[in-house]
């Protein structure tokens, strides 16, 4: 895309009118969008092609020297706050909430001159693995409208998986970029904790989460954490560590595979748990198998504590929710009831605006930090979250970076999971290790599972984010040519299909 | 461990200040429960001598230069505001049963 709007093949103004007009029309078939901003996104258009029109008139240098996201859609997840534009996290306590201010990453993508086209759907305040937990509905999957896209940010992945937008930004708290990712066959990576400013996101648990990017391939993917990435004073958990040319770094065809040649690769024989699907299981052992071909070495690794992280994920998380969402007291702004004096006011107001997986985790997280249990939960899973991290050190004093599955599963049918968390809860098994221990985590697909996508995890060592995309370009680059990868998500055509039922429609036929 | 009676879920709820009606009540009684059984799994662990860790990437004393910069105006800042007078937000009174 970058180079047709170089080229002068089209202008901006017609690649955002082009995905803005299919977001539009299938706005109720998908359902993965919470609010678009059509007027800002076109000037953002007008604006990309008079920089391109000027810089075509001085020559090629000053054409490639434009930001590469110049003119090109992105799309934000509902919590990244932004003036002008609602930013709801999902959440009916949050309903027509407009920021008085942008996020550094929403100001970094205007200074890039991309075009922000809108706002994704997702898990209210990011909580959940499968974007049914909205307030605005439930969003489908691209490759089966009756099944999950996996979430939190399952707006974003469906979005790019369906052709509606090229790039999207999510978070990751506990999977909540990679598992959609790989249930939509697109690429997501989860940043080292601290590598992208989170000034202006609204917080769901403040040591777990990261804004991260969603793209059709690693090199757009790249391209989008480079626009985002990098040290904001305005966030003192942001990293004064310096970002790389990570697009830039990544090589094609043949040259790509170097990544591959001699990288050591550990597989972690506990990532193949229980409840894992044989197909998905499958699809990811060829997966290691053609990385080997090409030249990887692959040495088996133990993560023992690997069990008890999803214990320790629903500790953490759940308190550090508790805490950040006390702020929505409905007396400063978003929802609010009033009337019943101030303690019937909060209970009414909380009661009403938060939806029940919300609710659950404040609950859990209430609980987890009261006087006689805060020792027994809280430290407890601080004290093995030392050693969940001590695991992936040793790992990397052996290995380069982990590979293993991104979720044990395909995306599965919208409502099957609703009704028991923990089930819901362990689609993230193989992703939140990764959160607990603060590293990043890139999802590559790697094929299909009874006509699904299965994701494909590489897991690197703190500020390694550039190894990870190299190795996803060379998975890419070998798999080139394979059948798969030439397949569109199936129910394209239905989402075209006027006589498609609304995504807000399909939990309503299961009776909801 | 013992499991959460009804009392306990109305209890946390209070703290959270979340109104809950009592089919809430007794979902999340379950819920919370079968939730809290998967922690039990954690102490099989001996973490007497481990320390814990509350932020994975070891930053320490993160400064910046302090100088002085506008904030955000108050019409700004109150805009998302339920209810206000002027410059003021409407906060509900808090010693209403005093004075009533």
């Amino acid at each position: 895309m970058a180079a047709g709007l170089r080229d002068g093949e089209f202008s901006s103004r017609e690649l955002v009118d082009a995905h803005l007009a299919l977001a539009h029309r299938q706005a109720a078939a998908l359902n993965a969008w919470a609010s678009f901003d059509d007027a800002r996104a076109l000037a953002a258009a007008d604006a990309a092609d008079g920089r391109l029109s000027a810089a075509r008139r001085v020559g090629a240098e000053a054409l490639a020297s434009l930001p590469p996201l110049l003119g090109i859609p992105v799309a934000l997840k509902d919590l990244v706050v932004t003036t002008g534009r609602p930013s709801t996290a999902g959440s009916r306590i949050l309903e027509g909430f407009v920021g008085p201010y942008d996020a550094h990453i929403a100001e970094r993508l205007d200074g890039a001159g991309a075009a922000i086209l809108g706002k994704t759907n997702m898990d209210e305040f990011a909580m959940g693995s499968s974007t049914e937990h909205s307030a605005w509905g439930p969003t489908s999957n691209p490759w089966d409208l009756a099944r999950v896209p996996g979430g939190s940010s399952g707006g974003s992945a469906a979005a790019v998986a369906a052709f509606q937008v090229p790039l999207a930004i999510g978070t990751d708290t506990g999977g909540s970029i990679r598992q959609p990712a790989a249930l939509t066959g697109v690429v997501g990576l989860r940043p080292t904790y601290g590598r992208v400013s989170r000034y202006g996101i609204i917080a769901f648990a403040s040591s777990l989460d990261q804004v991260g990017p969603i793209g059709r391939d690693v090199r757009d993917t790249a391209l989008l954490l480079g626009a985002v990435a990098g040290r904001d004073e305005r966030d003192s958990t942001s990293a004064p560590v310096p970002v790389p040319d990570y697009a830039g770094a990544l090589a094609d065809g043949d040259a790509a595979v170097d990544a591959l040649r001699g990288a050591r690769l550990g597989l972690p024989r506990q990532y193949f748990v229980a409840g894992m699907e044989p197909g998905v299981e499958a699809r990811v052992r060829e997966a290691v198998a053609a990385l080997e071909a090409a030249g990887a070495e692959i040495v088996e690794v133990d993560l023992p504590h690997t069990r008890y992280g999803l214990a320790t994920y629903y500790i953490i998380g759940p308190a550090e929710a508790s805490a950040n969402l006390a702020r929505y007291d409905g007396v400063r702004f978003g929802f609010s009831v009033r009337g019943g004096g101030v303690l019937d006011d909060y209970l009414a107001t909380r009661g009403q605006g938060f939806g029940d997986e919300v609710k659950r985790r404040i609950m859990l997280g209430t609980y987890a930090l009261s006087a006689g249990y805060y020792d027994a939960y809280y430290i407890k899973a601080q004290k093995v979250r030392t050693l969940i991290k001590g695991d992936f050190d040793a790992a990397f004093r052996q290995v380069d970076a982990l590979v293993a599955p991104t979720s044990p599963t395909v995306a599965f049918p919208i409502g099957a999971r609703l009704d028991d968390p923990v089930a819901m809860y362990l689609s993230d098994a193989c992703t939140l290790p990764v959160n607990v221990a603060g590293l990043p985590g890139l999802s590559v697909p790697c094929g299909l599972s009874d006509g699904l996508p299965v994701g494909l995890q590489f897991i690197g060592r703190p500020w390694d984010e550039g190894r990870l995309l190299g190795l996803g370009r060379g998975y890419e680059a070998i798999t080139a040519d394979a059948p798969w990868r030439g397949l569109e998500p199936a129910d394209l055509a239905a989402l075209d299909d006027p006589a498609t039922p609304p995504a807000a429609g399909r939990l309503a036929v299961l009776g909801r | 461990m013992a499991g959460l009676s009804r009392d306990d879920v109305a209890h946390v709820a209070h703290l959270a200040r979340l109104g809950l009606d009592d089919a809430e009540l007794a979902r999340l009684q379950g819920q919370l429960n079968h939730i809290l059984e998967q922690y039990a799994i954690l102490a099989e662990l001996d973490t007497e001598h481990i320390a814990p860790t509350a932020q994975t990437i070891e930053l320490e004393n993160i400064l910046r230069e302090d100088r002085a910069a506008p904030s955000l105006p108050v019409d700004v800042a109150l805009a998302g505001a339920p209810e206000r007078i002027g410059d003021h937000l409407v906060v509900p009174a808090i010693l209403a049963d005093q004075t009533t």
